[in-house]
């Protein structure tokens, strides 16, 4: 049997973009109180252009009308979930201030991670309802 | 070959639609030089995979570089 092999083609793409991830999450935004927060931050924009996008796409009439409604449903569970966690970031934010920069209690925290894990899958959810669009 | 403009290097002070421009210049050549099988295709591929690699660096630190803007993440109103 023929082994199996990876073209260099395809290995310097993977290594690069798992590079440029460790950049990405290993580097903080000025101003951020931890990690966690600036994680959260550049979360929430990707998933606030994803939506704002999704709308235009919907108002300009750009989804197929067979994915319009299940997009509509998606789009407003991922705009619930997306309020619920900038809520949630803004408090963590806040707490974390008012604590001088100590750190928040990890009850908070762990309600932020959860809040963004539920809107990754939403967001996915979106794109599923789109067609892949 | 098909020839494809040159994309000019990353440099500070690029917006972030110039680099999606640059990006998108650097995958286009790239796939110019993947689809016609030139002697020279895979010098000019991993050539143009380390200019990609260094605008997107350029592009995450610019982003990264920036600091939190509450007002930046804006409620958002459900469709009907």
């Amino acid at each position: 049997m023929k082994p199996r092999t990876i073209k260099s083609g395809y290995l310097i793409p993977i290594i690069l973009t798992l590079f440029l991830v460790g950049c990405a999450k290993a580097a903080l935004h000025p101003g951020a109180v931890s990690p966690l927060d600036s994680q959260a931050y550049d979360a929430l924009l990707a998933a606030q252009t994803a939506i704002d996008q999704t709308r235009l796409q919907l108002e300009g009439g750009q989804i197929p009308a067979q994915f319009t409604a299940p997009t509509k449903t998606a789009l407003n569970a991922a705009i619930g979930a997306y309020n619920i966690t900038r809520d949630s970031w803004l408090l963590y934010r806040h707490e974390s201030q008012a604590a001088g920069g100590g750190s928040v209690s990890s009850a908070q925290a762990a309600q932020l991670q959860n809040d963004l894990t539920q809107l990754a899958s939403a967001i996915a959810s979106v794109s599923t309802a789109k067609g892949g669009k | 070959m098909a020839t494809s403009p040159t994309p000019t290097p990353a440099s500070p002070g690029m917006s972030k639609l110039d680099y999606a421009m640059l990006i998108a210049q650097l995958a286009l050549a790239s796939a110019a030089t993947i689809t016609t099988g030139s002697p020279q295709a895979d010098i000019m591929f991993a050539s143009s995979m380390v200019q990609i690699f260094n605008t997107a660096k350029a592009a995450i630190e610019q982003h990264v570089g920036q600091p939190i803007e509450e007002s930046q993440i804006k409620p958002e109103a459900p469709v009907s």
